[in-house]
């Protein structure tokens, strides 16, 4: 094949993956509930309307603890021991389709799908 | 002659090493994993295409090893060499169909494989396939970045080829 | 133009088939009154209406046997005559409820009548808080050592009264499940006024899912469960209350204090293979607290799983139920 050629699969490429990057970022429209995986067990969840008082949780893994500062409406990683620190430069958690890493300590946080309708209730 | 060749990875893996380490402590330009230029990867297909694939290997599992202790991450020792292995694995099954003159169309291939091994491993290690949601950006990196460290390797072997191969052959 | 005629026809033709395919009738479900509330039976499968039928009388039966209230039942009787020979269900129930009651450190006591009568909880009588000397004297015919059983023979003391308000809807739906079972019904939800009970699967081989009511807005849920095959019960201050002079009194008295159980919970919700027990360990959490209940949890984590919600809204929930719970609220695992 020719160099022209593979430019253009290349280009049309990037296109079509800037295509569904924005299609992610557009329709996972983010929810208010966040969930806090480690080793891809859900530690916590918190409704990040309902948070009043900022508040830090940490978490210890194998390579030292990360702190994840929780205010209303917000969540990020305020601190981390690993080398790299990705998931601090991440900055606050915005959309469904970018989680807040931290490949060290195994730590994931994102936002959840929200609850579905009942087929009965309890307690009423 | 063997020596030469011998003596010839060892020099090439060492600036490897040195290229590794010096991006690596560029402080990275987005928060996502894997969004990088991997200048070394440079030496890899230089090796690759100047003195066969055995040297390329041996310079690629060297590089991935001791740059993992230089760099005293350990954790991404195992996402550089599953990505690593893969997308060289992708460079010597595809090299017969890419002259040099079209390298870097193959290193862009290999680096979007690499990109894709690193997800793969990440997604296997967290347990979060949402990961995935990543793919388009580490696609679009693993194009550009692949592009430029493969034109890097081609440019510099269209002047140094016939060199080299006479130095090796003597 | 007749290619798009024969298309429409095609589409038409789809919907109605993908319309006919979701067979409405498979479903059968009794809403009826009994044990002072609302209850519903959804059962789906061939011998459906007849189960759902024989699963109401049963509950019928039960109501006549435990209520406290009704003046031909056998509590009644018992409660009257302090000694009486007892059908094999009300014999099981009073057995469960002491076993339940050694399990929770005696936070669970059917004994616990005379209170509910000097707080007024029952009909025909006014809600009011009852003076200290009132609270002291039915104290002294609370506690499970107070019955004897001998052979189907049971007998109380001379101060003692059972209410088996919170075991007897547990123990029923259990009763239900068997009745269901019995008549071939293989998926089916039972709500006995909020003791919810799923008899396998929904028919498409998914979870059924249960809300859990918010106590602060009974309209509102405040997480879900999703579960096969299990019991879940939900106990709670909000259920049942009066007010005097500002303060609000709830219907959960701690047997310990005779007062209305303060433990710090608003509600407390269990998730139990055993209906009786869930039924029974829903109110025993709830009066026992937060942190007991870890404690008995870390024991009998077999046993049960619990979901928490405490007087400042925090959601606590018991680890087996990870995979279970979904809330739009934040939660934390205990």
């Amino acid at each position: 094949m020719k160099t022209r050629t593979w430019i253009i699969i290349f280009s049309l490429a990037c296109v079509l993956c800037v295509c569904v990057w924005l299609y992610f970022s557009a329709f996972l429209s983010p929810s208010e509930t966040v969930g806090i995986y480690q080793d891809g067990v859900l530690v916590k969840q918190i409704d990040l309307s309902s948070v009043t008082q900022p508040e830090e949780i940490t978490l210890s893994g194998e390579y030292g603890d990360n702190v994840i500062l929780v205010s209303h409406g917000h969540i990020k990683m305020q601190s981390a021991d690993c080398p790299d620190k990705l998931c601090v430069k991440h900055g606050e958690l915005k959309s469904s389709a970018s989680p807040i890493v931290c490949l060290p300590n195994k730590i994931v946080i994102k936002f959840e799908d929200n609850a579905p309708s009942a087929d009965a209730m309890t307690g009423r | 002659m063997k020596t030469k060749k011998m003596i010839f990875t060892s020099v090439l893996t060492a600036l490897a090493l040195v290229s590794f380490v010096i991006e690596a402590s560029i402080p990275p330009l987005t928060p996502i994993y894997g969004v990088k230029l991997g200048i070394a990867n440079i030496f890899t297909l230089f090796t690759l295409y100047s003195i066969g694939a055995p040297y390329a290997f041996a310079l690629l599992i060297l590089r991935i090893t001791i740059g993992s202790i230089f760099t005293g991450q350990l954790v991404s020792f195992l996402y550089s060499l599953a990505g690593g292995l893969l997308s060289f694995l992708l460079m010597i099954l595809l090299k017969r169909f890419f002259p040099l003159r079209q390298l870097w169309v193959l290193s862009v291939l290999c680096a979007v494989t690499h990109n894709l091994g690193q997800l793969l491993t990440a997604v296997l290690i967290t347990q979060t396939p949402q990961l995935m949601y990543y793919l388009p950006v580490l696609a679009v990196s693993g194009i550009i970045a692949g592009a430029f460290t493969g034109l890097c390797a081609q440019l510099v072997l269209k002047r140094l080829q016939k060199q080299i191969s006479k130095q090796l052959n003597t | 133009m007749k290619l798009l005629r024969l298309f429409c026809i095609f589409i038409a033709a789809v919907t109605a088939i993908s319309f006919g395919g979701c067979d409405i009738g498979s479903v059968y479900s009794s809403e009826f009154f009994a044990m002072d509330t609302v209850m519903t039976i959804t059962a789906y499968g061939d011998n459906r209406e007849n189960a759902v039928s024989a699963a109401q009388d049963r509950i019928y039966e039960l109501d006549d046997l435990l209520s406290v209230q009704k003046e031909d039942s056998e509590i009644y009787k018992l409660n009257r005559e302090k000694s009486l020979s007892v059908s094999p269900d009300t014999l099981s129930v009073i057995k469960r409820s002491k076993e339940i009651s050694s399990l929770t450190d005696n936070c669970f006591d059917i004994t616990c009548e005379p209170l509910m009568r000097a707080w007024g909880f029952y009909s025909g009588l006014k809600n009011k808080v009852p003076s200290q000397d009132e609270i002291e004297t039915a104290l002294k015919g609370v506690g499970t050592e107070h019955i004897k059983i001998d052979k189907n023979t049971v007998t109380l003391d001379k101060n003692t009264s059972l209410d088996l308000g919170a075991v007897a809807k547990g123990y029923a739906s259990g009763e239900v499940y068997r009745v269901l079972k019995e008549n071939g019904v293989s998926s089916a939800l039972i709500s006995l006024g909020g003791n919810v009970r799923a008899v396998g699967s929904k028919p498409d081989g998914s979870d059924w899912s249960v809300a859990i009511c918010d106590p602060d807005d009974s309209t509102k849920q405040a997480g879900t469960l999703k579960i096969s095959d299990t019991a879940v019960v939900t106990s709670g201050g909000y259920q049942r209350y009066f007010e005097e002079n500002g303060q609000i009194y709830h219907h959960i008295i701690d047997t310990e204090t005779g007062y209305p159980a303060n433990s710090g919970l608003k509600s407390v919700t269990v998730v139990s293979q055993d209906d009786t027990l869930a039924d029974g360990l829903s109110t025993a959490l709830f009066v026992m607290g937060l942190q007991n209940a870890k404690k008995l949890y870390a024991d009998n984590s077999s046993l049960f799983g619990a979901v928490f919600i405490t007087d400042d809204n925090k959601i606590y929930i018991t680890d087996n139920l990870i995979n279970n719970f979904s809330s739009e609220r934040s939660f934390e695992i205990i």
